[in-house]
């Protein structure tokens, strides 16, 4: 996205855009319908019914467990960047007036990659979820597990599908939305393990990082690691404009209330 | 000199290869007595081994557990199992020759295995893909777990990969999906499941076949988030040149390991890496094995269920504090 003051260019049309147009239409190009990314903030907004989100565990922060070089700058620079100080939006809200426990990332902090804060964030509310019977959203973007966060990165993989495991022998409901990028662990774990998975036009959305893959040189399909392309090999169910992913949750939901 | 050797290795090698020479002399030359020279240099040579493997950086290590002599899942499971019938198909599409599994006898005990292998020639290597697992190789494993689970028979896996493949064909065959799933199926399994890191435990390719009741790891193996060169590439923007670096940044040795309880247990490596000595790096895993399995056995299923769960729900380090907090 190239700011040009009130307008940019949309990388996707070509089209140039009035930045008060995109953000009106839900930061999607009115022109092509690119999604382009959105806030947990502002994605929190889209989805829940007004003033019903009550926001959970918003005392967990990263912490530099592994003196990883440089790792305390980068945390301390994204949380004044992004106003986050635990990385990833989660609790309790209504969809459509259903009750439901909600989980939201941001791909603000440190490129969205997930590690022990977020790990704990989502087990967390995969758990509320469990033991209040609610059904469960997960709105994941990420840019797959924290390098700096190393082993206890990767464990946060298992602690999250132990969770989902759990939720899912309970009798839960749980809807996957995967945005614009779902990379690495997140995709590895619990954003693969929705009873439904739906996904926003054009994510993209993969296990191996864009780098890895070209390091092979293969030609590639113009549709790779895409939402679209996940559908027609049968990971995704569904591909839904955001105008309409809220009433979709609110119909989805509907079924197991 | 053998290109596969190691630059801290080398002057342990030459060392023994002056005394292999010394010996054949005494052999030949009976009537010089050479007994307390000869005993000695052994005892130098050794000791010089034991302070340049005190002395191994973390990287050092990742290159001990890529070392292309190192013993693979092949030698652990001619040596260690009875009878193995392989067992080739996912049911599905294909036979992954990097992820193998079957059948076998462990001390009288029947068991399930599963292994990931590199191949230790060109040919192997190829056929193997060097390691990197397949969709196909997880979706056998998955199947091998729900055989376990069936016939109530603990699980034992050897995990050794650099990662999960990541070509087109392995990304349209759903990796991630497959991986998830497999994490989803341990945690549910109602056997004992035993983890053996033996050599790389590569990133959510490793984890795949490593959710278990006990994640045992040898001395020199690595278990790490993303290969050391990933790791540089992402953090330093390079093409992997910070890769000593990155291995110093995010410790994935066993020692460090075990002190975060990613590991239960480090299994000791004979002097100079099991490479050395296979035999003996056999012999430590073998008696890990039955020590571990014992404890397992004994527990219901209820236990091995809840102590899975508890083992990873706990792991995760960060901060938690109203006041505290940036
Ligand atoms: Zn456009």
């Amino acid at each position: 996205m190239e700011k040009t003051q009130t307008t940019f260019t949309c990388r996707f049309c070509n089209a140039d855009i009035k930045i008060e147009a995109l953000t009106k239409n839900l930061k999607v190009c009115p022109a092509c319908d690119a999604h382009y990314p959105m806030s947990a903030q502002e994605r929190l907004n889209l989805l829940v019914d007004v003033d019903s989100f009550e926001e959970a565990d918003t005392n967990l922060y990263s912490i530099d467990a592994l003196e990883f070089p440089e790792y305390p700058d980068k945390l301390e620079r994204d949380i004044a960047k992004t106003g986050l100080r635990s990385e990833m939006l989660t609790g309790a809200a209504k969809i459509g007036g259903y009750p439901i426990a909600i989980a939201i990332g941001d791909v603000g902090f440190i490129g969205g990659t997930c590690g022990a804060v977020i790990g704990e964030k989502v087990t967390r509310c995969i758990e509320h979820a469990c033991e209040t019977q609610l059904p469960l959203v997960i709105v994941s973007v990420s840019g797959g597990m924290r390098m700096q966060e190393g082993t206890l990165a990767l464990m946060q993989m298992a602690k999250t599908a132990a969770a989902c495991t759990e939720y899912a022998k309970n009798g839960g409901f749980y809807i996957s939305v995967m945005t614009d990028p779902t990379f690495g662990g997140a995709t590895a774990s619990y954003s693969s393990l929705g009873d439904v998975i739906v996904a926003e036009p054009g994510a993209r959305i993969g296990f191996a990082g864009p780098l890895a893959v070209a390091s092979l040189q293969e030609e590639l399909p113009e549709n790779f690691q895409k939402a679209e392309s996940l559908v027609a090999h049968g990971f995704i169910d569904h591909i839904v404009h955001r105008k309409d992913m809220r009433q979709l949750l609110t119909d989805l939901i509907s079924y197991t209330y | 000199m053998n290109s596969t050797e190691l630059d801290f290795e080398r002057p342990l090698i030459e060392l023994e290869r002056h005394l292999i020479q010394l010996d054949a002399f005494t052999e030949e030359h009976p009537d010089l007595d050479l007994t307390e020279g000869l005993a000695a240099l052994k005892q130098n040579a050794d000791s010089l081994t034991k302070q340049t493997f005190q002395k191994l950086s973390r990287w050092d290590k990742v290159r001990l557990a890529r070392h292309p002599q190192r013993p693979q899942a092949p030698l652990y499971i001619d040596s260690l199992l009875d009878d193995p019938v392989e067992l080739r198909s996912d049911k599905l599409y294909g036979d992954d020759r990097a992820l193998i599994g079957g059948l076998a006898w462990f001390d009288e005990q029947p068991i399930v295995y599963l292994a990931q292998q590199k191949g230790t020639n060109l040919v192997e290597r190829q056929e193997m893909n060097f390691g990197y697992t397949h969709p196909e190789g997880y979706r056998k494993a998955r199947r091998l777990m729900r055989l376990a689970n069936k016939f109530n028979r603990p699980l034992i896996c050897f995990v050794d990969t650099p990662g999960a493949h990541f070509d087109l064909r392995s990304e349209e065959y759903g990796q991630a999906s497959a991986i998830a799933d497999n994490l989803a199926e341990m945690m549910q399994m109602r056997v004992p499941i035993l983890v053996i890191i033996i050599g790389e435990g590569g990133s959510g390719g490793a984890l795949a076949i490593a959710v278990g009741n006990r994640v045992l790891m040898m001395e020199y193996a690595v278990y790490c988030v993303a290969p050391p060169e990933a790791c540089s590439g992402i953090v330093w923007k390079d093409k992997g040149e910070h890769a000593p670096e990155a291995t110093e940044g995010y410790k994935p040795t066993a020692p460090d390991l075990l002190k975060i309880g990613i590991i239960d247990q480090m299994i000791k490596e004979p002097l100079g890496g099991a490479h050395r000595d296979p035999e003996a790096a056999v012999r430590n895993v073998k008696r890990a094995i039955k020590k571990h399995l014992n404890e397992l056995i004994d527990m219901t299923e209820e236990q091995l269920i809840q102590q899975r769960y508890e083992r990873y729900r706990n792991l995760g380090l960060y901060g938690e504090d109203d006041n505290n907090c940036p």
